[in-house]
């Protein structure tokens, strides 16, 4: 096998600059220490405000599902984000089960009940009080993810930078959801999933923008 | 590879010189050219090195590093169809220069006998050629750093140049 003619320039480059490095941890360890960080968010979203009829809801399992699905569903979204940063850990099993799920969580949200009494200001007005909240309890999360990633050598910048997305906002659509009292199906799918969709689209253009550059 | 993340140069070597065959086959299989081949070589292992810290002993390091390889590989064959994307092929040459190309193209040649050596090899690597930085710094034997200064002196020397002859 004839070598290229710049093997023995590029070996001897190499060597030059061959210091030790920490290696990564394992995608599970990662994703086991980001989990907690999200265990804190649901908490706090606990603490800062329980809806007033949650008793009841949680006699009625269709929100408790909503939320499991929705955390079920960012946790893939984090495990396929974290797995993308290592090459060739990317699991078509774990993506296949992510997407199995979110669809799982948007089925049961479509089949909340529609409301048409709500005036345009106050559904607005609301709106924008859950899509603050929701931005703000993914913000932390969502950096540390996109920075657990960066850290890595994610081979498909942008497909990381979407997963990652998904991750913080399906977890803080779910910690919102925990909190917001309107429970009405074009609140749900504009405000809380529209946040999400908008978000996720957002972390896929900062991925493309960020994520690639370990590949000079 | 465990060793190489230790900082083991002599694991490195061996390591270098026992994947180096299955490489430049692998990447054989796929380049345009013997040229591209050699491009893509220095590419996959500047990735590797850059990569090596997200290798996870006891695995195999075989699909670790065929996958960087393959990355390394779809992004340049992104960059050449982009590149021919903006090229437009003729069957045979036009025999002058067309009324609008000849004297642009004129004033660019002459744009371009005016740079430094140093400087026009740097544009020509990354923007004729197409490599990455860390490549064409391998090629024009500079750092990266150094060459992304040249082709932005290069740039900014070309664009003077052009607008001083409208």
């Amino acid at each position: 096998m004839t070598m290229p003619s710049t093997h023995e320039r590029m070996v001897a480059r190499l060597l030059a600059d061959a210091e030790p490095v920490r290696p990564l941890w394992a995608p599970e360890a990662r994703l086991a220490l980001w989990l907690t960080l999200q265990v804190v968010a649901i908490a706090a979203a606990a603490m800062f405000g329980l809806r007033d009829d949650v008793a009841v809801e949680l006699g009625r399992p269709r929100l408790l599902v909503e939320i499991a699905l929705c955390m079920a569903a960012g946790a893939l979204a984090g495990a396929v984000a974290l797995r993308a940063a290592v090459p060739a850990r990317m699991s078509a099993t774990l993506t296949a089960a992510f997407w199995a799920v979110l669809a799982c969580a948007l089925a049961l949200i479509v089949s909340i009940d529609a409301d048409a009494t709500s005036s345009g200001s106050s559904f607005v007005a609301s709106g924008i009080q859950c899509v603050a909240s929701i931005v703000a309890f993914a913000a932390l999360p969502w950096a540390a993810l996109f920075v657990a990633v960066r850290r890595g050598a994610p081979l498909a910048a942008p497909v990381a930078g979407l997963y990652a997305g998904a991750a913080a906002f399906l977890f803080a659509a779910a910690a919102v959801r925990i909190a917001c009292p309107i429970d009405t199906r074009l609140h749900v799918l504009t405000w809380h999933v529209g946040t999400m969709a908008i978000g996720t689209a957002l972390s896929t253009v900062a991925g493309a923008r960020w994520l690639a550059r370990w590949a000079g | 590879m465990a060793q190489v993340q230790r900082g083991n140069a002599d694991a490195y070597r061996a390591l270098l010189d026992d994947v180096g065959p299955d490489v430049v086959r692998f990447l054989r299989r796929r380049a345009a050219s013997p040229q591209e081949v050699d491009d893509l070589y220095q590419e996959t292992l500047l990735a590797l090195h850059r990569a090596r810290h997200t290798y996870q002993p006891p695995r195999p390091v075989e699909p670790w590093l065929f996958a960087i390889a393959s990355h390394v590989e779809a992004r340049h064959a992104r960059r050449r169809r982009g590149r021919l994307a903006r090229e437009l092929l003729v069957d045979k040459p036009p025999d002058g220069a067309t009324e609008h190309g000849g004297p642009a193209r004129l004033r660019w040649l002459e744009a371009l006998e005016r740079l430094p050596p140093a400087h026009r090899e740097a544009l020509q690597l990354v923007k004729v050629e197409g490599l990455s930085t860390e490549a064409a710094a391998e090629r024009a034997g500079t750092t990266a750093g150094a060459l992304r200064v040249r082709a932005h002196r290069a740039y900014k020397a070309l664009r003077l140049h052009l607008a001083g002859q409208r």
